[in-house]
């Protein structure tokens, strides 16, 4: 799962290098890498939820993060929609009006899926060390033989 | 496709999986983006719920 999330993460931050000349292309692979390292953090997370390697207190955290990236790729999406539509129609002024709210949106959704991998590693962290906790003071109040 | 094409598809498949390659085979295919490419998108958008429900995760309905 960590070489999906990597894999995708690498094509995204790689993808302005090729072909910049057309935008509507390059941002509909963009959100959809995006899609793909989404699903692979949230099922990376229900997983380790299942194998009891996260709380439900820290699946909840993350489950905020991925609505937060829900939204902003809900918007990126129906700005590209507009802006395929308007590009069609030869609208050019408004067409450029989008392109522009729509190449300042991208960033905000890289940055939420970056948010939400944080979430999801935070949680995993935390969670050991309440596990290393738990199994220092077992071991302490045990006595040895 | 070249030689070595074949190889990345295979390596790039191996790696992430089928679906993974296949939706980024499909947006880079063809030259502009249609109205089916947006439809696409949003098929494949799932929400973080619907991820977590496919995986047996549920939450209550506020």
């Amino acid at each position: 799962m960590k070489r999906l999330v990597a894999f995708a993460l690498v094509v995204v931050f790689c993808l302005p290098l090729a072909g910049c000349d057309d935008f509507a292309k390059n941002t509909e692979t963009t959100i959809t890498v995006l899609t793909t390292a989404h699903n692979g953090v949230i099922t990376s997370a229900s997983i380790a939820y299942n194998y009891d390697r996260i709380t439900e207190k820290q699946l909840k955290q993350i489950r905020v993060a991925g609505h937060a990236f829900d939204a902003v790729r809900e918007s990126a999406i129906n700005l590209l929609d507009k802006y395929v539509e308007l590009d069609a129609a030869g609208k050019d002024a408004e067409a450029e009006g989008i392109k522009q709210t729509l190449m300042n949106m991208l960033p905000t959704v890289r940055q939420e899926l970056g948010m939400l991998r944080k979430a999801l590693a935070d949680a995993k962290d935390e969670y050991q060390k309440v596990k290393d906790g738990a199994l220092y003071e077992e071991a302490r109040r045990t006595p040895s033989s | 496709m070249k030689k070595q094409d074949v190889h990345l598809v295979l390596d790039l498949t191996s790696k992430v999986g089928v679906p993974a390659v296949k939706a980024l085979l499909d947006a880079l295919d063809g030259d502009e983006v249609t109205a089916a490419d947006i439809a696409r998108l949003r098929r494949e958008a799932k929400s973080t719920d619907e991820i977590f429900e496919e995986n047996g995760i549920t939450f209550e309905k506020k």
